[in-house]
């Protein structure tokens, strides 16, 4: 007999203790999916309402505002967000992965868009700095040696938006005081529960194309939102307040919902993580039952071969 | 009737016809009843009470955001945070005050930390006034 039978029991008994928890891990992680898709498609309807208004008030009067100021770019904020855990597959490797390609490509990384105005900035002498949300974000942007301001890791695994809201502020007041004359978000886009993809997305200054790309076309989206007519409204106490809160509320929501996308495709590469992990030990239980129970014919036959010998060995 | 929605990032809070909504601007409380002009105004942290169809009183604490008045009787209320006021437990909302207060006695270096300061405590005061009001008209 090759492989003691109790050892492949115990291993067999293993297995089936892992599989049990990758199976548990699978269904947590398929219900938080489902909470924070539902949050995100909750959220975009806010932000649909914030963008409409936004237009509205544009139609009234030229919107001039800080955060839609387009500038050369020379420091460059750029917020990464993955998540605190691991074990979701490639969830995490992919983040990275995004930066580091957006990295090696500056030009594309340093353009700025608003409208259909690009500015083009020189590569030279820029500066990047990074705010990292979750710990894997931390840990892999300090080993590709960037510089981190703010590091968030207590955001939970179904984002609310009073958990996210000190990192929209920083952002926000960040772009505003002058700070950085860009910020961009890498997130993990949710396509679907079996495919989401690292993206690259411009927040500030103000970019519609990526603003549209965020929050996707949803139904609640105004359909044909270049046509506002000029119709009369009343605007109190002034318009430029109004539009600060409106372009802020805006932004609020893009942040928010990158965190939400985020969170989802979390959980769902982790789904697909633990369900092909529980796959893989029906595997290995079903050939470790075959090998046992070879295993157990063998010293079968070997104690009737032994019998049957000495019985011949007597006669 | 008014078709008013109150939503917060986090979800549609509440929704549906109404004969009169009163909201806190930074102007001052307004009502707003049938045939409203169109308005685009900033909220403050306060109380939010919606009349609805039958008659009947909501009342929600909000706190930052905006109140937008569309031809055809619509009105959106877009808040940072928006709670139903059976939703607030008055206690908490009440520690949740004396803490905004604490951090105002305490240091305070720059304007801005003071303005979100004074937003907090404006918030928590108004979430209390809610739960308060909720609590007697049971």
């Amino acid at each position: 007999m090759a492989v003691s039978g109790r050892v492949i029991r115990n291993r067999i008994k293993s297995v089936k203790n892992t599989k049990k928890i990758t199976k548990a891990m699978e269904l947590v992680s398929a219900a938080k999916m489902r909470r924070a898709t539902a949050s995100a498609v909750q959220s975009r309807s806010y932000a649909g309402y914030a963008w409409e208004l936004l237009l509205r008030l544009r139609a009234q009067a030229p919107v001039d505002h800080p955060l839609f100021a387009q500038r050369p770019v020379k420091k460059l904020l750029l917020v990464v967000i993955s998540s605190n855990r691991g074990l979701a597959g490639g969830f995490n490797a992919n983040v990275g992965k995004k930066l580091a390609q957006q990295l090696k490509n500056l030009p594309q990384l340093l353009r700025s868009r608003v409208g259909d105005k690009t500015v083009e900035s020189s590569v030279t002498d820029v500066e990047i700095e990074y705010i990292t949300v979750g710990k894997r974000a931390e840990s892999s942007v300090r080993k590709q040696g960037g510089k981190i301001v703010a590091s968030f890791i207590d955001i939970s695994d179904t984002p609310k938006f009073a958990e996210a809201q000190p990192l929209v502020n920083m952002v926000v007041q960040s772009f505003a005081k002058q700070e950085y004359d860009k910020v961009a978000i890498v997130y993990t886009h949710f396509v679907s529960p079996l495919l989401q993809t690292a993206k690259i997305r411009q927040v500030l200054p103000v970019s519609e194309v990526d603003l549209e790309k965020t929050l996707g076309a949803d139904a609640s989206m105004p359909a044909d939102h270049k046509n506002f007519e000029e119709k009369f409204l009343l605007l109190e106490p002034s318009a430029e307040k109004i539009i600060t809160t409106a372009v802020t509320r805006l932004i609020e929501s893009q942040v928010f919902e990158t965190v939400l996308e985020s969170a989802a495709s979390e959980h769902s590469a982790r789904m697909m993580a633990m369900r092909s992990a529980s796959d893989a030990a029906t595997d290995m239980i079903d050939s470790l039952t075959l090998v046992f129970n070879q295993a157990r014919q063998a010293s079968i036959t070997k104690e009737i071969s032994e019998i049957s010998a000495g019985k011949a060995a007597l006669e | 009737m008014l078709q008013v929605s109150l939503i917060s990032p986090d979800k549609k809070v509440w929704t549906g016809a109404a004969q009169s909504v009163t909201v806190p601007t930074e102007t001052g409380y307004i009502q707003i009843l049938n045939n409203h002009v169109p308005l685009v105004s900033v909220l403050r942290a306060g109380e939010v009470t919606v009349k609805g169809e039958d008659g009947e009183t909501h009342l929600f604490a909000v706190s930052q955001g905006v109140l937008e008045v569309r031809e055809g009787n619509q009105v959106v209320v877009l808040a940072n945070t928006a709670e139903p006021a059976y939703e607030i437990d008055a206690q908490r909302a009440e520690t949740a005050r004396a803490r905004a207060q604490e951090a105002m006695a305490g240091k305070i270096s720059s304007e801005t930390e003071f303005a979100a300061v004074m937003g907090a405590i404006e918030k928590e005061m108004a979430r209390v006034k809610v739960a308060i009001k909720h609590k007697q008209h049971r």
